[in-house]
C-alpha cells in the first residue's frame, strides 16, 4: 500500500529534478515510519490521512514554480494522463470475484447472522426466578456476563465482515480505476463498530469497562454458581421417581394430551387393553403431575424445573437420565388434540392417529413413527431433530434451528421443513400413489438430500449445503422443481415439464 | 484565500519552531496544522527552500526504536533571518491593521 502510493507520488512528481524528487519521497517515507511507529497507524490510516499523491504532488509543484494544472506543462500532462488498465490485474480480480467472493461473502454474513441470531436465542430463553436467593445473583451474573461478552464478539465479526467489503471495494476500485475512491472507503468505514469506538472516547471508555466488568462476572458468577448448584449440573445426587396411573375406558371416544414438561421424554402408543395409562420413572429433580381427566377426556402432565434461567439449556445435555413416561390409550383411540410444550423432553409417537397437533420443544428430539395425521400438523424445535417414519398426513410442517430432517416413506401431499444448520433428509415420499402435491425445504447451513420424492412442485433451498434429488421413477414428471444454494452443488436428475 | 495569507507566514512559522527546539519534518507539520491548520504537502518543499538558502541544516538523529530521523536545526543565518522575518511580520502587522484597525466589524 506504502509502496504503492509512493510510487504513484513518484510519478507525479516527474516534473522534478530527480535529487529534489527523491528529497520529497524521503520525506514521506519518513512521514510513514514516523506515524507507524510512534502513533500506531496502519499504512492504511495514514495513507486515509494524506491527500492523495496527485494533489500532494501538485502542491509541491506549485512550491517548487511549476505552473499548475490549466497551464500547459509536464504537471498538466501527468496529472489527466489517462491510467492504463492492466487486463492481467482485471482478469486476475475478476477470477476471485467468481472462486472466492462469490461464497466468502455469504459465508462470513452467514457466520454473523448466526452469531447474532444465537445471541438473540439466549436472550430470549432466558427467564429469571429469584426464588433462589444467592444463587439467582450468582447465576444471573454468569448469563449477563456471556451475554455481553458474545454481544462483543459479533460486533468484533461484524468489524471484519465490514473490513472485509472496505478491503474488496478498494482494491476493486484500484483495478478499475475509479476515482473519489477516498469518499466511499471513508464512507464505508463509518460502518465499523470500532471507528464509532475511537470518535466517542466516552462510549469506548463504557465499552472497555463492561468489558472487563463482565469477564469478571462470568468468573465470579461461574464460580458462585457451581459452588451452590454444582451438584445439579454435575452430580448425579438424584435417583428416577416411578409413576403409574391408569383408568378404564370402555368406549372408544377420542382423547386429547396437554403438556408442559421441563424434563422427562414422553412416548405415546397403543396397547390391546381398555384403560388410559400413563406409566414410567421421572428423575425426581422435579414434581411431576399427572392427570387423566375423565370428563374432559385430557391426559395432563407437568412439571417445571425452576432453576433460575434454566430454561436456556446450556447444561441441558447433561440430562441424560431425566426418565420417560408412556402413555398407552386403547388402540384405535383417536387423540383429538396433542398439544406439547417442553424444554428438553423427546417426543415419541407410535402407530397413533392424531386429529391436531401443535409441538414445540428446545431441546428435545421429535419422533412420528406410523402417525396418521388428519389435520394439517405443525411441530417447532430449537436443537432437536426429527425422526419421520410412515407418517400420512395432508399437510405436516416442521421447524428446528440446529437439528436434522429425516422423512421416510410417508405419504404428505403438503410438506413444509425448515431448518438452519441440520441436514434435511427425504427419502420414499408418496412414493405408491405418486400424488403429492408440495413439498418444501429449506436450510441454511445443512445439505438437501431427497430420494424418491413424488410431489408436483418441490422446492430445495439451502445456503451452503449441497442439493441433491433423484427419484427411481424417471417417468414422474414434476411441474415445478427448484433447487438453490450458494456454496454447494446441485443435482437434479428428477424429469420436469 | 486564507490558504495564500497562511503560506506568506509559513515560512516564519517554520523557522520560529526551528528556533525552539530541532526537530523532523512531520512533527513541524504536526505543530503548525495543530494551531492553523495546514495540507501536509506544503510544509516540505518550504523546508527544502530553507536548506538550499542555508537558513537550515540537517542531520540524521539516531532513535531508540526505528530507523533514524532527519532532523532539521537553525544555522546562526537561520536565526538571524528568523529575528529579521519576525520584525517584519509585526511591523507589517502593525501596519495592515492602522488601516483595517484591529476589531472586527
Amino acid at each position: 500500500m506504502k509502496k504503492a502510493f509512493l510510487k504513484d507520488l513518484e510519478r507525479y512528481l516527474s516534473p522534478l529534478e530527480e535529487n529534489e524528487r527523491k528529497e520529497i519521497l524521503e520525506f514521506y517515507e519518513e512521514r510513514f515510519q514516523t506515524s507507524m511507529l510512534y502513533e500506531g497507524k496502519t499504512e492504511q490510516e495514514i495513507i486515509d490521512e494524506l491527500e492523495n499523491p496527485r494533489d500532494i504532488a501538485r502542491n509541491i509543484l506549485n512550491e517548487y514554480g511549476y505552473r499548475p494544472v490549466q497551464n500547459k506543462g509536464n504537471a498538466v500532462e501527468m496529472s489527466e494522463q489517462p491510467e492504463q488498465f492492466n487486463f492481467v490485474k482485471i482478469f486476475l480480480i475478476l477470477l476471485f470475484d467468481l472462486l472466492i467472493v462469490t461464497w466468502l461473502v455469504p459465508t462470513l454474513f452467514g457466520i454473523m447472522v448466526s452469531l447474532a441470531g444465537s445471541l438473540g436465542a439466549f436472550l430470549t430463553t432466558l427467564q429469571f426466578s429469584t426464588e433462589f436467593g444467592a444463587l439467582s445473583i450468582f447465576y444471573g451474573m454468569l448469563v449477563i456476563g456471556i451475554a455481553f461478552l458474545w454481544l462483543l464478539l459479533v460486533l468484533w465479526f461484524y468489524d471484519i465482515f465490514i473490513g472485509f467489503i472496505v478491503w474488496l471495494v478498494r482494491w476493486h476500485m484500484q483495478v478499475f480505476h475509479i476515482r473519489d475512491q477516498k469518499q466511499v472507503i471513508r464512507f464505508l468505514n463509518r460502518f465499523k463498530v470500532s471507528r464509532l469506538m475511537r470518535k466517542q472516547p466516552t462510549l469506548n471508555r463504557v465499552k472497555n469497562r463492561l468489558k472487563s466488568l463482565s469477564a469478571v462476572m462470568v468468573i465470579i458468577g461461574g464460580i458462585g454458581t457451581l459452588w451452590l448448584a454444582g451438584s445439579l449440573f454435575i452430580g448425579h445426587d438424584h435417583s428416577l421417581e416411578a409413576y403409574s396411573y391408569s383408568i378404564e375406558t370402555t368406549d372408544d371416544g377420542p382423547w386429547s394430551i396437554s403438556a408442559q414438561m421441563d424434563l422427562g421424554n414422553i412416548i405415546v402408543r397403543y396397547h390391546d387393553e381398555d384403560t388410559v395409562w400413563v406409566e414410567g420413572e421421572l428423575t425426581d429433580r422435579v414434581e411431576t403431575t399427572i392427570d387423566i381427566d375423565e370428563t374432559n377426556r385430557t391426559i395432563t402432565i407437568t412439571n417445571a424445573f425452576s432453576f433460575p434461567g434454566f430454561t436456556f439449556n446450556l447444561f441441558g445435555s447433561l440430562w441424560n437420565d431425566q426418565g420417560e413416561l408412556t402413555v398407552y390409550l386403547p388402540r384405535d383411540t383417536v387423540l383429538e388434540n396433542v398439544e406439547i410444550e417442553s424444554t428438553n423432553s423427546a417426543l415419541d409417537f407410535n402407530g397413533i392417529t392424531i386429529e391436531s397437533f401443535t409441538v414445540q420443544t428446545t431441546n428435545g428430539s421429535i419422533t412420528l413413527q406410523e402417525v396418521t395425521f388428519n389435520q394439517p400438523a405443525s411441530a417447532q424445535t430449537t436443537n432437536g431433530s426429527y425422526n419421520v417414519r410412515a407418517v400420512h398426513a395432508e399437510s405436516l410442517s416442521l421447524t428446528t434451528t440446529n437439528g436434522r430432517i429425516t422423512i421416510r416413506d410417508s405419504v404428505i401431499s403438503d410438506l413444509d421443513v425448515k431448518t438452519t444448520n441440520g441436514k434435511i433428509d427425504v427419502n420414499g415420499l408418496n412414493e405408491d400413489a405418486q400424488d403429492g402435491l408440495l413439498v418444501n425445504a429449506r436450510s441454511t447451513n445443512g445439505k438437501i438430500e431427497f430420494q424418491n420424492v413424488y410431489a408436483l412442485e418441490a422446492y430445495l433451498k439451502t445456503t451452503n449445503g449441497d442439493i441433491d434429488y433423484d427419484n427411481d421413477d424417471r417417468s414422474f414428471y414434476l411441474d415445478h422443481v427448484e433447487g438453490t444454494t450458494t456454496n454447494g452443488s446441485v443435482r437434479i436428475l428428477v424429469p420436469r415439464n | 484565500m486564507r490558504v495564500q495569507l497562511k503560506k506568506g507566514v509559513l515560512e516564519l512559522c517554520v523557522l520560529s519552531i526551528l528556533n525552539d527546539q530541532d526537530t523532523y519534518g512531520y512533527n513541524i507539520y504536526q505543530i503548525v496544522n495543530k494551531i492553523m491548520g495546514i495540507s501536509e504537502s506544503t510544509i516540505y518543499p518550504i523546508l527544502r527552500k530553507l536548506v538550499t538558502s542555508g537558513y537550515v541544516n540537517t542531520y540524521l538523529k539516531p532513535s531508540s526504536s526505528g530507523p533514524a530521523r532527519k532532523y532539521f536545526t537553525l544555522t546562526d543565518v537561520g536565526k538571524a533571518h528568523c529575528v529579521t522575518l519576525k520584525h517584519d511580520w509585526l511591523a507589517f502587522r502593525k501596519q495592515v491593521e492602522k488601516i483595517i484597525g484591529s476589531d472586527v466589524t
